[in-house]
């Protein structure tokens, strides 16, 4: 995204919306009319100001969370004013500049790329600030059976679309894309919003999601088309919950799917290697990993096809006792299935 | 004159590294640069005598008495580690 950020960013003032303003403003059906929409996880505060219609769309790729999530259990100081991510009007093709607190961040030149900036800059901006009190992976995380599965990886590993599969096959969702850890606890949170298919996932998920495939794109800075797919209310992590699987997946059509166990000390590496925020917590946060991995059953994931990959982590999540596992399935790459995303 | 160098050096573990245990292994942190390193339980308890009074020798002769190792072949390797962990910014050198 960075082929389009703005430069220089030049200060604005502040946006219509500030903190002294109401917190949520009803929408009205006049597309120009401005709307409020407050963002809350894990004691972040952020504050999207926009058209209506934009606005409206943004609130419906996050879901409503419980006090417990929204406030988190690390304590924060209250009084602070929220972030406010707010737009106006650029250029002559429903574009839109893309601010943080009232500076330029982003254009988004097209209608379509506006609503996909919105949410990745307040996802951003909640990961800057939820960073400095959580431990926070890029990486997927679902729960079941009152124990979550953290999967750090990076992007084209094929996590989204795991994520995808688990949660339309019963896993709870806290996150498709960030993990966020109590450094504390080493209990796994919700980091929630909906969930981001790109092309190839859509294809693999269609049939686990009816309508997804009548769903429209929206577009990234990227120029990549993406999918939001927000699972039901019942879907989500009920609660803080102790993590007892780290899986590393990797995306590999044609290969057989396997789960392997892996040691601790060599899914350390990868562990750090994606963390948004461990360096803000030192020696403290190198604790917490290490804690968190000594309880944990490690694991390399080798995913030849979704189903496959679906079925041995149910079967690990039911059966905890389950150390090595492979697929009973040849690996029966299907087409179009993942995108390693 | 290295290996005479070397022997009477007295390595002592860096005060702001932390040791954190994995299994049978340690994971040494150092908050300067934000580095971890895994170590073996041989290695880590190299590092755990680094307290700047013994030399790589002394080191060598109770891992070797420890682990009923051949002391010529510990010092060998205590010496490798010992230049790893003073790269790695983990041991100071007295």
């Amino acid at each position: 995204m960075t082929e389009r950020r703005v430069t220089e960013p030049k200060p604005l003032g502040r946006t219509q919306s500030g903190p002294n303003q109401p917190e949520s403003v009803s929408t009205t059906p006049e597309p120009d009319a401005l709307a409020a929409w407050d963002f809350r996880v894990l004691g972040f505060h952020g504050r999207a100001v926009g058209p209506a219609a934009i606005i409206d769309e943004l609130r419906g790729l996050f879901p409503t969370l419980p006090d417990w999530a929204v406030a988190g259990p690390v304590p924060v100081v209250h009084g602070r004013a929220p972030t406010v991510v707010s737009i106006r009007p650029s250029g002559e093709r429903g574009g839109h500049v893309v601010m943080v607190d009232g500076a330029d961040h982003w254009v988004a030149e097209t209608e379509r790329e506006v609503v996909p900036t919105l949410e990745w800059t307040l996802t951003q901006a909640a990961v800057d600030d939820v960073g400095e009190r959580y431990i926070l992976l890029h990486g997927g995380a679902v729960a079941r059976n009152g124990r979550a599965l953290v999967m750090p990886a990076a992007s084209g590993s094929g996590k989204s679309t795991l994520v995808g599969g688990l949660v339309a096959g019963g896993f709870r969702l806290a996150s498709d894309e960030v993990a966020a850890i109590d450094p504390a606890t080493g209990l796994l949170l919700p980091f929630a919003r909906a969930l981001s298919v790109k092309g190839g996932s859509r294809a693999a998920l269609a049939s686990r999601y009816p309508g997804l495939d009548t769903l429209p794109p929206r577009y990234r800075l990227s120029g990549a088309a993406v999918w939001y797919l927000m699972p039901g209310p019942t879907s989500w992590l009920e609660t803080p919950t102790e993590i007892g699987f780290v899986v590393l997946p990797r995306y590999a059509p044609g290969e057989a799917t396997k789960l392997s166990p892996l040691a601790r000390s060599a899914a350390l590496p990868r562990f750090l290697e994606q963390s948004f925020s461990l360096p803000k917590h030192g020696a403290r946060g190198i604790a917490a990993v290490t804690r968190l991995l000594q309880r944990a059953a490690c694991y390399e994931l080798t995913i030849g096809t979704l189903d496959a990959a679906i079925a041995l982590l149910t079967a690990l999540a039911d059966f905890s006792d389950s150390r090595s596992l492979t697929s009973t399935s040849p690996p029966l790459p299907r087409q179009g299935e993942g995108d390693g995303g | 004159m290295r290996d005479d160098m070397t022997t009477s050096s007295r390595p002592r573990a860096h005060p702001d590294a932390s040791a954190h245990p994995l299994d049978d292994e340690v994971v040494l942190y150092t908050p300067s640069d934000g580095q971890a390193f895994v170590l073996n339980r041989t290695a880590a308890r190299v590092w755990a005598l680094c307290d700047g009074t013994r030399t790589d020798a002394e080191l060598a002769r109770e891992i070797a008495a420890t682990y009923g190792e051949d002391e010529a072949q510990v010092l060998a390797d205590v010496r490798e580690l010992i230049q790893g962990l003073l790269a790695a910014g983990l041991v100071t050198q007295e």
